[in-house]
């Protein structure tokens, strides 16, 4: 909670960097990390990803970024801190702070703004209810962090 | 150094199978992203011939910072052109620029944005671009 305000929550996923994560240059490929802002997100929502839910809506990215301060090599032990912010009726964004394990540095922080979707005409929606609650759960003021994402 | 704003790197090689697409039939948004690094690195070795030289040597190449939009969708089986631009080439830095097209619908799906600098592993300090990579970006550069 030291990269937060204490008032401010989190989900926190952790990734052990593996062999078959680095290339030739001995550190995880960029690509890597941008696989690992999925996951992230996908675990945050999983409860969330029920038949129930999928059949009716989906959620479609419309932008992502991210910047990379410091590589990592096979064993990093990489925690992955998820905070929502900018909810609104139709979309919200996740925040994404990569740290290393222990020492807390930064490896790179990422952001993904999605667009809630009925699938029944693919067009826009309100978010519902149940995925409001969760992304409270871990929305923060971006204005308040120690970092632009 | 000739540059013609209107030129670009073509990558044709991208195709959507399965393994691409989500659980509503979609191309993963990921997947835009690990291309993106298929075309930068087909686009180096292809205009680049000290391009893997350059990399083993103390000299490296570090992605600073990357976007995504996300314009339009794909489905399994289509077929994707990736167009490969370069702009804001400095002396240690440039960035390049990724339009992901539909070629049955020739409409834009994707366009990512990434940042790379060059970095003397030795002495930890930004190094100039390398002249052969600096020489083949320029070729596509856009206006900044």
């Amino acid at each position: 909670m030291e990269y937060f305000a204490h008032s401010q929550r989190e989900f926190v996923y952790k990734y052990i960097v593996m062999l078959s994560d680095i290339d030739k240059f001995e550190h995880m490929s960029f690509a890597n990390y941008l696989k690992l802002m999925f996951l992230a997100a996908d675990a945050l929502l999983s409860e969330l990803y029920k038949p129930n839910f999928l059949n009716k809506f989906r959620l479609r990215l419309e932008h992502s970024r991210m910047q990379f301060k410091k590589q990592t090599v096979s064993g990093d032990k990489i925690l992955i801190k998820v905070n929502s912010s900018g909810i609104s009726h139709q979309s919200f964004s996740l925040l994404f702070t990569f740290v290393i394990e222990g020492s807390g540095e930064l490896v790179g922080l990422g952001r993904q703004t999605y667009k809630a979707i009925l699938r029944s005409n693919e067009e826009a929606f309100d978010i519902p209810s149940i995925l409001i609650s969760l992304l409270e759960s871990v929305q923060v003021v971006e204005e308040n962090l120690l970092y632009k994402y | 150094m000739q540059t013609n704003p209107n030129s670009y790197f073509s990558f044709d090689e991208l195709k959507v199978f399965f393994k691409h697409t989500t659980y509503h039939g979609f191309v993963h948004p990921y997947n835009f992203l690990e291309w993106t690094s298929y075309v930068r690195e087909a686009f180096f070795a292809q205009h680049c011939p000290d391009f893997e030289a350059i990399l083993i040597s103390p000299i490296k190449m570090m992605t600073t910072k990357i976007s995504a939009d996300y314009l339009g969708e794909s489905k399994f089986g289509d077929r994707l052109q990736a167009r490969f631009t370069s702009t804001k080439i400095k002396k240690v830095s440039f960035d390049v620029i990724v339009r992901f097209m539909n070629t049955q619908s020739a409409q834009k799906i994707c366009q990512t944005y990434h940042s790379l600098v060059f970095v003397d592993s030795l002495t930890g300090k930004f190094t100039s671009i390398p002249q052969s990579i600096k020489e083949a970006v320029s070729k596509y550069q856009e206006p900044d």
